[in-house]
């Protein structure tokens, strides 16, 4: 299944507790197809990580909806929106993770909703521990990773259910190159079996990704496509 | 004005309860008025989130009023009679209410059944990713406010009627009913035989209306709503067998015709389950009957609706079965017991 993810006149509206408001996102119309690398960059306060978080459905816009499949996922109130999440991959700029369990629990959290066996949320975990070449923290408790380390957790969490939606905010801030070729190469994977993959980043990261990705540039709230 | 630590809990939890109704009632008020679920713009989009957050906060007063109304029945069935010199059971305690009792539980019940239909409709309208039932619902949900208000005024002067001190004798309320023998052997003119053979012909016809309607997968509107009609019939008739005829096999003593007497520890408590039962078979029926029209065409899938309707049915089955084998099954044990039944 192939799914595009599309944003209708998408605004996300803070207020500032003074009676005004700070407009982050602009009436923004854009579409991130599947089976390709979406890159959204832009200035620190731009909104990347709103935008990320509006998709997710972790934040509800102030008006206009995020469309997957023809429906209004941004809309979606309860278990209906328990449902959406459960199809998204987040990589979190700020990991996230659960500080008092370890590498190998904190992947296997997301596959309990799925109702999966233990010893299959096992297999699975440990599989994209090896992916990110983690295996050997598998039993540390997070708190004792590096930064990177902590990083890598947050990607092989977000990917260890194979959704349909990935949605990546800095995901190789933290990453020395060969970990960042890593971390790319495996965001490209995901392409490869149809998702949908959108990463915010900044500019000087974007030029690493491989292929030829659609890149976008956030400004003033508006979504503007770049050209190569 | 009579007081009791319970009144306070009744009270706190009517207020709360009414004070959350209030607050989802102005969100139904805007729902009512504005909704338009194919315009995403920011009043739209608000309203959605308002609209989830009154729907926590109506489950949150159903289950308060629920709680508030068992307290009731518990306090006047089993404490309140305790500080009413005379009183023995919550005859008594209504004997003191000087009438207004009645009035009270009517709109108890009256709330009861409004908020449990449209929790029902609620849960229905949460199954569909674009609630389509949401402008009808806060309609319904705009009933509520007033008929609130008017139970917790009126749990207040039921309760400011009562003189604390003043003698009840509420077994004179019971055997003052009747003159002689023959009235006490019958209701509204008719003999007790008669009522007993109406009480089993419609239960049997309410667990087989409702066993038709519970346990099976197909749609059948004529026998949900017939299950419906007999189940309005049936609570008048069970309610006056069991009080007049039924509970002497409770209490060991004919013509006792008290229907608070059956919540007392010394029967065992048997009122519980019993009205209980009865409670679940309005509230039920009045889902069954009221549920399908209002969920309507709105509804996009009728699938949801039936099995909403068909787990009423399974319902009213269970509660009736249960409110069956608890009346009947004294009186086959007296009769196998003794050889003959209690009135001979």
């Amino acid at each position: 299944m192939t799914a595009a993810l599309t944003c209708h006149n998408l605004t996300v509206a803070f207020p500032l507790g003074n009676g005004k408001k700070r407009v982050v996102l602009n009436k923004l119309n854009a579409t991130f197809p599947a089976g390709q690398i979406s890159i959204v960059s832009g200035a620190i306060g731009a909104g990347k990580s709103t935008l990320l978080n509006v998709l997710a459905g972790l934040l509800r816009p102030t008006s206009g909806e995020v469309r997957a499949n023809d429906q209004a996922v941004s809309r979606w109130m309860g278990v209906h929106r328990d449902r959406w999440r459960q199809q998204v991959g987040i990589i979190f700029q700020h990991h996230h993770l659960l500080y008092g369990y370890t590498v190998l629990e904190n992947i296997m959290l997301p596959l309990i909703p799925w109702g999966r066996t233990l010893s299959a949320c096992r297999r699975k975990s440990i599989a994209v521990l090896q992916q990110v070449d983690l295996l050997r923290c598998a039993g540390d408790l997070v708190n004792t990773l590096s930064g990177g380390e902590k990083q890598k957790t947050t990607i092989a969490r977000a990917l260890v259910t194979q959704p349909l939606f990935v949605l990546a905010d800095e995901p190789t801030a933290h990453q020395d190159d060969e970990s960042a070729a890593l971390v790319l190469n495996l965001l490209d994977q995901c392409t490869a079996r149809k998702a949908v993959v959108i990463v915010a980043t900044h500019e000087t990261q974007a030029q690493a990704f491989p292929g030829k990705p659609l890149r976008f540039r956030l400004e003033s709230g508006i979504l503007k496509p770049l050209a190569y | 004005m009579f007081w009791h630590p319970l009144l306070l809990a009744i009270f706190c939890a009517q207020i709360v309860a009414l004070v959350l109704v209030l607050t989802a009632g102005l969100t139904a008020f805007r729902t009512a008025l504005h909704w338009q679920p194919h315009v995403p713009d920011s009043r739209q989009l608000a309203l959605e989130a308002q609209v989830a957050a009154a729907s926590i906060q109506g489950r949150a007063a159903y289950g308060l009023w629920l709680f508030a109304a068992f307290l009731l029945v518990f306090g006047i069935a089993n404490l309140f009679h305790h500080s009413i010199p005379g009183a023995m059971c919550g005859t008594g305690v209504f004997q003191a209410m000087s009438g207004s009792g009645s009035k009270l539980l009517l709109y108890l019940g009256v709330v009861l059944l409004l908020t449990h239909l449209w929790y029902a409709l609620d849960r229905l309208n949460g199954l569909q990713v674009d609630l389509p039932l949401t402008a009808r619902n806060a309609r319904l949900f705009l009933t509520l406010p007033p008929v609130a208000l008017l139970t917790l005024i009126q749990t207040y002067q039921t309760f400011a009627a009562i003189v604390p001190y003043q003698p009840v004798d509420c077994c004179a309320v019971v055997y003052d009913q009747f003159h002689d023998l023959q009235q006490a052997e019958s209701i509204i003119g008719l003999g007790d035989p008669w009522w007993l053979g109406v009480f089993l012909v419609l239960s049997l016809l309410l667990l087989s209306l409702g066993a038709a309607n519970g346990f099976t997968t197909s749609d059948r509107p004529k026998t949900r709503l017939a299950l419906a009609a007999v189940g309005t019939l049936w609570l008048p008739v069970a309610a006056l067998t069991l009080v007049n005829i039924l509970s002497a096999y409770h209490y060991g003593v004919l013509q006792h015709h008290c229907p608070w007497c059956l919540f007392l520890p010394e029967h065992g408590l048997v009122g519980y389950p019993l009205y209980g039962a009865m409670v679940v078979i309005a509230m039920e029926g009045f889902t069954l009957f009221f549920l399908p029209p209002m969920a309507g065409k709105a509804f996009q899938s009728n699938r949801q609706v039936t099995k909403r309707c068909r787990q009423a049915a399974q319902r009213i089955t269970f509660a009736g079965g249960t409110f069956l084998i608890i009346t009947l099954g004294p009186p086959f044990f007296w009769r196998l017991r003794y050889g003959v039944w209690m009135s001979g």
